[in-house]
């Protein structure tokens, strides 16, 4: 028997507030939320701008906590027998600072620092007493947390779960600041889609929803903000960094829908936006629907990135209000596309969900407003 | 009606078996293609086309690079643009996707049951064979290492990879996997 799958609840953490509502008020608002480098990484990378959580960096593992507490919360404390979560720099402050000590100290090699991937989605499941659930984590750098919901969602589909819990969570973390400006690709401000856009700011950044069951809904009476209708899963096969439009366009493909809405990648890289914009042209039209990318705002949260979206879009079916792509000023003429650069209400029934990581990985999610 | 997944082929490598190389080319990246390689040559199925062919992958600790990062940072050792895309967990299968033309979803886990994610993803339809790989560094080796404060630690790589399609006429046995 193949279920329905509904999002239930919503929490996050990001630049733009320590929870959902607040977050949504900065999107909404058109607020870019960036600030200085944390203290703890500006000394070793040359970027000075990004998009930080505010407060104290507690890192991931609370971070995570308290975004999936509010999704908990939000969902009328509905008990997970799934926890999914997509991460890529987890782990990598802990190794960062033992390969630091170690050569502070004086040590000529650091071969025997490790990188272990926390454990951030069995600890979540310790941490909120939800022992019984199963954990599944993963890591596939931009679109790592899509994979993660996509996943649970086939998984509660299939009756394999009948609540589950997932999102992703990153962090600012030194070596990947330095890799994305090594690439050249990390700028000051993130513009997506503007004409003057010169790359990425990277992001702290956790998201989670409650993905239930049409049993679990009912029986809990829950108000749903929208159902998971589809995903989208593919590589680009062709380059490690570069993407790929025809992959892309073949992602997006995977689900035969029309969108009133679409969240996007948008990184405000020059490459990212192209190839973005001409695959949703090329499948959905010339003006498909209405496209933002909250990056501007939000920053680009990394593996985050999609939970984030997913997120962001569900309160925009469930408020039928459309946020604005912040940092947009002067439309790049190239991209040919108009895309929203204030809020509004309209009628959103059917939204998608767009995220791509490094090694081609794509992933589209699809959501439908319940009436 | 959908198809049970079953498993029907079968790979293994290890870092001896791939000591020369493009040195452009992680170990890591070059243990797991052998691995996919053999399982490939194995399969008992007829062919998935690419697009159709999917990929889970399950690393703890991927490629190590904050550790590279660190050396370039602190002992201005170079790295190159190039090396840019291995600082996260799905390098390996990345570049085995590219390699060998795998455009199927791929679903990269730090944590987690590789089969238990392929079998979801090849019964909702969503491809119609399954690489599952698991690679990664003998940990134990490394962490005893690094407890006594030894800077030589021997990096031992191993992957196993098996493919499962969505094909209920094969029937695998169980005995066949091991862990090398």
């Amino acid at each position: 028997m193949t279920h329905r799958v509904y999002v239930v609840g919503v929490g996050m953490v990001t630049a733009g507030g320590l929870n959902l509502d607040h977050t949504w008020q900065s999107v909404l608002g058109g607020k870019v939320c960036s600030g200085p480098m944390p203290s703890d990484i500006e000394s070793n990378v040359m970027p000075i701008v990004c998009f930080k959580i505010p407060g104290p960096r507690v890192g991931l593992h609370e971070w995570s906590k308290k975004a999936a507490g509010e999704a908990l919360w939000d969902a009328g404390e509905l008990e997970p027998d799934l926890v999914v979560v997509g991460s890529t720099s987890a782990g990598f402050a802990e190794a960062e600072l033992i390969a630091t000590d170690e050569l502070e100290r004086g040590k000529a090699a650091t071969r025997s620092v490790i990188l272990a991937s926390d454990g951030i989605a069995e600890d979540l499941a310790y941490q909120l007493g939800i022992h019984e659930a199963r954990a599944f984590q993963f890591s596939s750098a931009c679109s790592a947390s899509s994979y993660g919901i996509a996943t649970a969602y086939r998984m509660v589909q299939s009756g394999f779960s009948s609540i589950a819990l997932a999102g992703g969570a990153d962090e600012l973390t030194a070596p990947v600041v330095w890799m994305f400006d090594r690439a050249r690709v990390y700028a000051n401000e993130l513009k997506p889609f503007d004409k003057n856009r010169k790359g990425v700011v990277l992001a702290d950044g956790a998201a989670f929803v409650v993905l239930c069951n049409e049993v679990m809904l009912h029986a809990a009476n829950l108000r749903p903000y929208c159902e998971v209708v589809g995903i989208g899963l593919n590589q680009d096969a062709s380059d490690p960094a570069a993407p790929d439009w025809t992959a892309i366009s073949a992602c997006i493909g995977q689900i035969p829908m029309e969108y009133d809405f679409i969240c996007a990648h948008g990184t405000g890289t020059k490459l990212n936006d192209q190839a973005e914009v001409r695959a949703i042209k090329d499948r959905l039209g010339v003006s498909p629907s209405y496209i933002s990318s909250y990056k501007g705002a939000l920053g680009h949260p990394q593996g985050a990135s999609g939970a984030v979206g997913v997120a962001l879009t569900a309160q925009v079916i469930r408020t039928q209000t459309i946020f604005p792509t912040t940092g947009l000023e002067e439309p790049d003429p190239d991209i040919n596309l108009m895309p929203l650069d204030y809020a509004f209400s309209a009628r959103v029934e059917n939204a998608l969900v767009l995220s791509y990581g490094s090694w081609g990985s794509n992933a589209a999610i699809a959501l439908r407003r319940v009436v | 009606m959908t198809s049970p997944a079953v498993i029907t082929a079968y790979g293994q490598a290890q870092l001896d078996e791939v000591l020369e190389g493009d040195s452009r080319v992680t170990y890591l990246q070059r243990i797991v293609d052998l691995a996919v390689e053999r399982t490939l040559r194995g399969v008992f199925a007829p062919p998935a086309h690419p697009s159709r062919t999917g990929f889970t992958y399950l690393t703890e600790y991927g490629e190590n690079y904050p550790v590279r990062w660190a050396e370039a940072i602190y002992h201005l050792k170079p790295l190159r643009a190039a090396e840019f895309g291995n600082i996260v967990h799905n390098n390996a299968p990345g570049y085995v996707a590219i390699k060998r033309g795998i455009g199927g979803p791929q679903l990269v886990l730090t944590h987690g049951d590789v089969l238990t994610v392929a079998e979801t993803i090849l019964l909702a339809g969503d491809c119609d064979l399954m690489l599952c790989c698991v690679a990664d560094t003998e940990t134990g080796a490394r962490v005893l290492a690094l407890q006594n404060g030894s800077q030589e630690v021997v990096l031992f790589h191993r992957a196993l990879t098996i493919s499962a399609p969505s094909l209920d006429r094969f029937n695998y046995e169980w005995s066949k996997v091991t862990d090398g």
